[in-house]
């Protein structure tokens, strides 16, 4: 089932790989920067915001997107995630184990949220993972005693020593694992069933493939991935807070999937470089900024569903066709 | 066509089957879909369904396939009860249809369609047989293409040959013929005839009367739920019951 036959659809790989490689591209950019020391300290915290968003979006992306399940809780996911992380470095845990268990806490957050809502669809879906999110944020809030309440849970650094240089590593090294196993996924049977799924839900089922399993998978991957990034991230900023998993979050994550483009594995990274570079260059002129990304947000739905990663993408396949004979057209 | 059997795939039907259905009855409120129905079906043939609308045929192809499972009564694949079985398992288990609506992959190229629905059922399927049942469907020269932008009777042949790719069966299909031009007509009837050839069953609801008459070995005709009339063609389409139910007054004359 998971076999990824070459032969199959050219366009795909085509598409893929462009997309994969634009991916790539935005990511060695972003650590050049980082490594460059590109704007001093601030731009280094940057890069690093940037690419932990860029992760957090990638997972969203993938449940949103491509499982076509809209996700109201990644901020809830990358809260959780976070606690998580910081209560076990706390409690004497190696680091890697720490974020291991951030790690699997966020997908078993989305692993019974995907059962709670297996019968749900679309808006009753998103409005379900909304209830779930708050639900989690409001007791987080209010158990001031083991969470510290509004004002957070400190915890210390992912190492001693580690900087933003190295956590925008950490992050890039991840993404680009993280594309290249997409890419080897979304290329075979995974990626024809995930869209084929996305068509028609009902037929897909008839046809034999087994859609709530894929379905669940699709959620716990996506939910690993964000609750990866959150889990990292707390030991950057060393404080884990409720403002973590709140819904301004949520449409920080969603704008930035939005406008980078929910269909493409490249659409995560772009748009984060986006939002987070729009958010500084604005930075004093904060209502502007908010004004300009819900504009950004109104264009790219209306013009670009695709997204700006998907824009790019198609314009290179335009220049690229003009250059060759299409091998399929015979 | 003639080397090429359509169900020449690595799990191609062996021997006589029997699909089954024994005093199903499915009522929503209070109209009866299904009163009583029992039948059995035996590969090797083209079985035709016909009947006024809302006679019940495609409720009876929906209790077979496992969409509707709230009937009464057992339906039967070579003797094992599959009642309780998903639409899932029971396509995995030979069960397969098309649907009077054509439902494709609208997004999935042609080649993608024919190989998900191929590889959903026990194995990947290969290129070979991949390339093998385009031929079949006569769509090779747009194998890229996606199924969006097909005709509706090229996107009925696509349904037919994903059906194909899983090997069924048990092929059932939904008035295959409404809205087909003359040559699609015939490129079905074939793929149907070879089908039923190479050993497994064709269960055909449809309405055209000169078709079922040339191709189909046996006719059940159903009216409100019920089996009204079940025999060879000829024989049931000359049953004056038959007549007056189905084919109208100025049809039974002649």
């Amino acid at each position: 089932m998971l076999a990824a036959p070459k032969w199959i659809s050219r366009r795909r790989h085509l598409a893929l790989r462009a997309d994969f490689y634009l991916g790539i591209a935005t990511v060695v950019a972003a650590v050049v920067c980082s490594l460059a020391g590109v704007g001093g300290a601030y731009g280094i915290s940057l890069v690093a915001a940037g690419l932990f968003y860029a992760t957090a979006t990638m997972g969203w992306c993938l449940q949103s997107g491509y499982g076509g399940m809209f996700s109201l809780a990644p901020a809830a996911i990358i809260m959780i995630a976070a606690y998580v992380s910081a209560f076990a470095s706390n409690a004497g845990w190696p680091m890697g184990m720490a974020v291991l268990g951030g790690t699997l806490s966020g997908a078993l957050a989305g692993f019974i949220v995907a059962l709670a809502t297996s019968r749900l669809k679309g808006h009753y879906f998103a409005l379900a993972t909304l209830v779930a999110a708050e639900i989690v944020r409001l007791a987080v809030t209010n158990e001031y005693d083991v969470t510290g309440g509004e004002a957070g849970l400190r915890t210390g650094p992912l190492f001693e020593g580690a900087s933003g240089v190295h956590i925008s590593l950490v992050f890039a090294g991840v993404l680009i694992l993280l594309l290249v196993a997409l890419l080897a996924a979304l290329r075979g049977m995974p990626g024809i069933a995930m869209q084929a799924i996305r068509d028609d839900e009902g037929i897909a089922a008839i046809r034999g493939l087994n859609v709530p399993l894929v379905k669940t998978l699709i959620v716990v991957v996506g939910s690993s991935i964000t609750a990866f990034a959150g889990a990292v991230y707390v030991h950057y900023i060393q404080l884990a807070t409720p403002q973590m998993g709140s819904l301004f979050q949520t449409t920080f994550i969603m704008s930035i999937g939005i406008i980078g483009g929910v269909r493409s594995m490249s659409g995560a990274i772009v748009g984060a470089a986006l939002i987070v570079g729009l958010q500084e260059v604005l930075r004093d002129y904060p209502f502007t900024h908010m004004g300009l990304t819900a504009l950004a947000i109104l264009l790219v739905c209306q013009f670009a569903p695709a997204g700006f990663a998907g824009l790019l993408l198609g314009r290179a396949r335009r220049i690229q066709q003009r250059f060759t004979v299409s091998e399929h057209a015979k | 066509m003639s080397e090429m059997s359509p169900a020449t795939g690595p799990d191609a039907p062996r021997g006589p089957m029997t699909l089954e259905c024994r005093n199903v009855s499915l009522r929503f409120g209070g109209v009866t879909a299904l009163a009583d129905v029992s039948l059995s079906i035996l590969s090797g043939g083209i079985t035709a369904i016909m009947g006024p609308n809302g006679a019940g045929k495609t409720t009876l192809l929906n209790c077979m396939t496992g969409m509707m499972s709230r009937y009464e009564g057992s339906i039967r694949l070579d003797d094992v009860v599959i009642d309780g079985m998903a639409p899932r398992r029971r396509t995995q288990a030979g069960l397969v249809r098309t649907f009077q609506m054509t439902r494709v992959f609208a997004s999935l190229s042609i080649e993608e369609n024919i190989f998900l629905a191929g590889s959903a059922v026990r194995q990947v399927l290969t290129q070979d047989r991949c390339s093998e049942v385009i031929e079949l469907i006569r769509l090779q020269h747009m194998r890229h293409r996606s199924a969006s932008e097909l005709s509706g009777g090229q996107r009925r042949l696509l349904e037919i040959g994903m059906c194909i790719a899983q090997a069924p069966r048990f092929l059932m299909m939904d008035e295959p013929f409404a809205g087909l031009n003359p040559m699609m007509v015939s490129t079905v009837c074939e793929l149907m005839a070879d089908f039923a050839r190479s050993g497994a069953g064709v269960v055909l609801v449809s309405h055209e009367i000169p078709l079922v008459r040339r191709h189909a070995d046996r006719v059940v005709v159903m009216a409100q739920g019920a089996v009204l009339a079940d025999g060879v063609p000829e024989q049931v389409l000359s049953d004056p019951r038959v007549a007056e139910i189905y084919l109208g007054g100025s049809v039974a004359r002649h």
